[in-house]
């Protein structure tokens, strides 16, 4: 018996090892599940960056004069594509995109300017989480056309 | 007992080692998710920054861009001085734009703020600086390195070099500097040469005949139209400059075949007839040499004077006031070191010139019109330095101590010119006296050119010098001074018009647009009509056509050069020169024609190669310059017309109000060559 009693471990001693392994263990899954899916999410952010910058090179790309609200829109990966960016590489589930393009025209350059310029902002969201905005990359740029004085 | 208690030791000991392995593995594993996201965020923001930086450069680009548009005539630079941008080569330094205003102005404009907004507001992302510069180590200057045309002085104020746009942008503690270079050129936008004429034709062939207008005894012409050619009004209310009046020239005839050319004053339908001789150089009178072969080089001089038919029914042979006695002026062309090829005989101090008109009845040259027959050539020399008068009182007496009549005074042209029966000594005294009244009256011969100028580089009333004359004639070693007066313009220093050669090297450096042709014409309206006034051109530079273009109507605000390098010009509206702006508009075929189906054209009209072209249904009114290097006078004289001078275009090379500095598109060509493309 006594040397049954020191050559092993007891039941308490048992559970409690798995007790406090099982602690650790939750807490390190629990700290690589959080990293991970931060990983994940700064992965998804780098891959919304590239959609928004697509379309804002693409846009770039087009003379002043015929960038408009045309090219307004939302578009879900994989299932609603905007035939205005069919030459842009496709969106993928869970990714959502819109654009929206503000005019401004004869507007000072800045305040007091005499100076006024035609400009248009080009704005565009992605979305790779569509319950929670915190999943949102917003980009935008500028697209300036001449003075106007 | 001891053993075993050891090994449970040794089991906790392996145990707590697996833990503590364990928990270092996944607290560098989480280390190193941290860390590559961090540099992901770096990498997202730093991207961020970039496309902020990308946004106000390329507004930074526009407002530049402005700055440099104003450089054209408006010269209300806010972010550098204009004066230091055309600095001719020397004095070019390093020019930095305003950073701090440049700054202020990008950070602070309203789309900018609005892009930021965007980005998450300025306390997270910022312009930070902005820096535009000009290193005077990438200008260099045209003279120096674009083969300029061999007889062109070159103008060193004309250069090309470099301009770099720096943005300097902040997010999230990120910086990113985006740098962009592009080339610039700075230009005097009226062409170099020609501008200073009213009509310019570099080659008359041999046995052509100029005088193909017929005029009856009144001086109505009886056939075909005369060109009238108005130089400018030397007493302007304007400027007094003699700069400020066109010359003409017509070039290439050898000494031994002087080109006859019957000219005619006044813009009426009938004119007095004038006598014009154009002679391709000088020759020396033998007589002259002869009596006078000490006389070291008395020389005439290649300027106005010559003989009114009108002479004998005014007191002064018709010249009533000084303003018409000196309103316009055949000026021909004429260096030191090259003299005039032109000879004139006839008074061409008038308001109009008209080309081609005579009468074919011979007169004894008492009714103002016609071919003055009985004047002979005269051979005098035409070095064009002295004067050809003296100042001092015995200057009106015709002869010399022994005698001989004194050279190179008006009595003596006028004893060359002028035959007895016409009047003898009487008529000498008074053609002495009508000469004279021209030496009062303008800077003569060289000084004619050169104005005399004060203290302080202003231009002066002749007439209120009180020792103009003294000034005019210079003084020196020599029979009328060692120092002669300074060519009129140092420009053409060295330079023979005749030798002018004008090709490509000429213009084509200058271009900062290149267009096909007429089918991009719309892109050449897109960017220089393109104002509220459909007609209304705002050019500011050189812009090149590679194909034949037709011009349409077109009201001229901002000039500059157009330049047709293979093709022709068809001028098919109306050019005029809108008078609130007074611009110039320079219209130049390299290789083709200036074909002219318009009433009016305010320009200065240059065809390099065939000549140009008139459609006979429009009498030619010009306002500017006609040259050519070659035209049918032919049918020239069936169309006729008007070229008045435009003084507004004789600017010296280095007024600054000429220069225009523009940003250059992107030339740059990529191509990508796969090596199965390889041969």
């Amino acid at each position: 018996m006594t040397k049954n009693k020191s050559g092993g471990f007891t039941l308490i001693e048992i559970l409690a090892t798995i007790a406090i392994l099982g602690i650790i263990a939750v807490n390190l899954l629990y700290s690589l599940t959080e990293q991970h899916r931060g990983t994940t999410d700064i992965v998804n952010k780098v891959i919304s960056a590239n959609y928004a910058k697509d379309v804002i090179d693409y846009l770039k790309a087009i003379p002043y004069s015929d960038v408009d609200s045309s090219f307004n829109g939302v578009e879900i990966g994989g299932s609603t594509e905007n035939p205005k960016y069919k030459d842009l590489p496709k969106l993928v589930n869970p990714f959502e995109r819109s654009v929206e393009i503000l005019e401004f025209k004869d507007k000072p350059l800045c305040s007091g300017s005499n100076q006024k310029i035609n400009y248009k902002i080009i704005k565009v969201s992605v979305k790779f989480d569509k319950n929670t905005n915190s999943r949102l990359t917003l980009i935008g740029t500028l697209m300036v056309d001449k003075f106007t004085n | 007992m001891r053993i075993l208690s050891n090994k449970k030791g040794i089991t906790f000991f392996i145990v707590i080692a697996i833990l503590a392995i364990l928990l270092i593995a996944i607290t560098s594993y989480n280390s190193m998710l941290r860390s590559e996201r961090y540099t992901m965020y770096r990498i997202i923001y730093g991207d961020n920054a970039l496309i902020i930086a990308e946004a106000a450069m390329d507004l930074l680009q526009r407002i530049v861009e402005y700055e440099f548009a104003l450089t054209g005539y408006e010269r209300k630079n806010t972010y550098f001085k204009y004066e230091d941008l055309i600095k001719p080569k020397g004095e070019f330094k390093t020019v930095n734009f305003d950073s701090t205003k440049l700054t202020d102005v990008i950070s602070n404009s309203d789309p900018i703020k609005a892009l930021i907004e965007i980005f998450g507001g300025s306390s997270i992302a910022k312009v930070k600086k902005v820096e535009v510069t000009i290193d005077e180590k990438n200008v260099k200057y045209f003279g120096d390195v674009s083969g300029q045309s061999p007889n062109i002085v070159p103008n060193l104020h004309e250069k090309f070099g470099i301009i770099t746009y720096s943005v300097q942008v902040e997010y999230y503690g990120i910086t990113k500097t985006l740098n962009i270079s592009k080339q610039i050129k700075i230009i005097n936008v009226l062409p170099k040469v020609l501008r200073h004429f009213t009509f310019f034709i570099k080659n008359i062939p041999k046995g052509t005949d100029l005088n193909k207008i017929l005029v009856d005894d009144s001086g109505v012409p009886i056939n075909g139209k005369p060109l009238v050619l108005y130089n400018g009004e030397y007493n302007s209310p304007s400027s007094l400059s003699p700069l400020d009046q066109g010359m003409i020239f017509l070039g290439n005839q050898p000494a031994s075949e002087p080109l006859i050319l019957k000219m005619s004053h006044g813009d009426s339908t009938s004119g007095v007839g004038e006598l014009f001789h154009l002679i391709r150089k000088f020759y020396l009178d033998k007589e002259f040499q002869r009596r006078y072969e000490n006389s070291k080089g008395y020389q005439v001089g290649h300027t106005e004077y010559g003989v009114s038919s009108g002479m004998a029914n005014a007191r002064y042979f018709g010249i009533q006031t000084p303003k018409d006695l000196l309103s316009s002026m055949l000026k021909l062309y004429c260096t030191p070191a090259a003299p005039s090829p032109t000879r004139i005989l006839g008074n061409v101090n008038r308001c109009y010139l008209r080309l081609g008109a005579y009468q074919d009845k011979q007169t004894n040259g008492t009714e103002h019109m016609g071919d003055m027959t009985f004047s002979t050539p005269a051979t005098f020399t035409t070095a064009g330095v002295p004067p050809i008068t003296e100042v001092d009182a015995d200057t009106h007496g015709l002869l010399d101590e022994g005698g001989k009549l004194k050279p190179v005074t008006a009595e003596w042209i006028a004893k060359k010119i002028l035959p007895d029966e016409l009047g003898g000594m009487d008529l000498y005294n008074a053609y002495a006296e009508f000469m004279n009244q021209f030496i009062d009256y303008e800077p003569y011969n060289y000084s004619m050119l050169t104005p005399i100028k004060d203290k302080n580089g202003v231009d002066c009333d002749p007439n209120k010098i009180p020792d103009f004359k003294t000034k005019l004639f210079p003084s020196g070693s020599n029979s009328y001074g060692g120092n002669p007066a300074k060519p009129a313009d140092e420009e053409y220093t060295g330079s023979d018009l005749r030798m002018l050669s004008l090709d490509e090297k000429y213009a084509i450096p200058y271009a900062s647009y290149k267009f096909s042709g007429d089918k991009e014409f719309t892109d050449f309206k897109k960017l220089f009509m393109n104002g509220s006034q459909t007609d209304a051109l705002k050019l500011g530079l050189a812009t090149t056509f590679e194909g034949d273009i037709r011009l349409p109507q077109m009201t001229i605000q901002k000039g500059g050069m157009i330049i047709c390098k293979k093709g022709n010009i068809t001028i098919s509206g109306d050019i005029t020169a809108d008078p609130v702006y007074n611009q110039t508009l320079a219209i130049i075929a390299m290789d083709g024609d200036i074909i002219v189906d318009a009433k009016k054209v305010d320009a200065i009209l240059i065809s390099l190669k065939d000549g140009l072209k008139f459609e006979p249904k429009n009498s030619l009114d010009i306002s500017g310059t006609l040259a050519a290097t070659s035209m049918d006078f032919d049918k020239l004289l069936t169309t006729g017309g008007k070229i008045s001078y435009r003084p507004c275009q004789a600017v010296p090379t280095n007024d600054t109000n000429f220069y225009y500095a523009s940003i250059q598109p992107d030339v740059r060509n990529w191509k990508v060559i796969l090596d199965n493309d390889k041969k």
